[in-house]
């Protein structure tokens, strides 16, 4: 998405932009043994936090976003931090706080959703073939078959899992965080970053296995080896 | 079997050896090891000009008057698989 002009020009004209690794990125590496090497990812996930210039989040973005609906929901909150500038930080807490119980309200008002996924569709369809390749399915007799990816030259900001993966992060994920960041008092990105990888997100950062522990290893008679 | 003299000095060779191996392999902070370098090389992270680090922007921002914008990810922005 970065390497897309509109979205890069988009961020380089309306916030001071920067990056952080979390953790390393699980990456699945398969030697075929002849000179054949095929390398994958997993467990991926963002989050774009809008904060101030203090350092402390105005709200969060969780997931990906496709480019159009990413900018769109990004103008809105570069709006309220500049709002939020000429506030103490004691006011600016209280409208923060104000801010996303509105939010958190609107939410909760709108149509319900369908069946809550805690996985994003679109990314799972791009990395569930790997899990199921690292993690043997228990009985792969009923093993379910891996879902469609997109075709190589696919336009991925078209793609509807995208489209999917944005609206339900726009509605289930960004509730999430509203009913959070109501309560809160001023935080900054490392203070909320656990808890919105492991609640929203569904990406424990303290588990090193990110909950691929148990159908790595659960019955693996060369685990006590391994350590 | 070796003598005391021989054990000691296989001993402390080994050790060397191993501690020379750690020292070659280590990496200063923030860079891969050139195994791993090589399995995910380093790209350009869009077209984005970001920050060297989050309070970078903040201060930029204390400037600018632009609110920053953080991107959390696992990985690396700036190398090929993350």
């Amino acid at each position: 998405m970065f390497s897309r002009e509109d979205v890069a020009s988009f961020i380089q004209r309306s916030f001071e932009p920067a990056w952080e690794m979390v953790r390393p990125v699980p990456i699945v590496r398969i030697d075929f043994g002849n000179g054949h090497v095929a390398t994958r990812t997993l467990h991926g996930n963002i989050a774009s936090y809008v904060c101030g210039t203090d350092g402390n989040v105005v709200d969060i973005l969780p997931g990906i976003y496709t480019p159009a609906a990413y900018q769109a929901a990004l103008e809105p909150l570069r709006q309220l931090a500049l709002e939020m500038g000429p506030f103490s930080q004691s006011d600016r807490q209280a409208q923060l706080q104000a801010y996303h119980r509105t939010r958190q309200t609107a939410l909760n008002s709108a149509a319900q959703p369908a069946q809550a996924n805690p996985n994003d569709l679109g990314k799972r369809r791009m990395e569930l073939r790997v899990e199921q390749l690292v993690s043997q399915p228990v009985n792969p007799v009923n093993a379910t078959a891996p879902p469609a990816r997109p075709r190589p030259g696919t336009n991925l900001a078209d793609w509807e899992p995208l489209a999917v993966d944005t609206r339900q992060n726009e509605q289930e994920r960004r509730l999430q965080i509203h009913t959070r960041l109501a309560t809160s008092n001023l935080l900054r990105p490392d203070q909320i970053k656990t808890w919105l990888y492991r609640e929203v997100l569904h990406a424990d950062l303290e588990d090193p296995y990110l909950g691929l522990g148990n159908p790595l290893f659960g019955d693996d008679v060369f685990r006590e080896v391994e350590g | 079997m070796l003598r005391s003299p021989d054990r000691r000095r296989f001993l402390r060779n080994t050790f060397t050896a191993g501690a020379l191996a750690t020292l070659g392999g280590g990496q200063a902070p923030g860079s891969a090891p050139r195994e791993e370098a090589a399995a995910n090389p380093r790209v350009r992270p869009g077209r984005v000009r970001w920050h060297e680090s989050f309070e970078a922007a903040c201060a930029a921002g204390g400037n600018s008057g632009k609110p920053v914008l953080l991107f959390h990810m696992m990985g690396r922005m700036d190398q090929k698989f993350c």
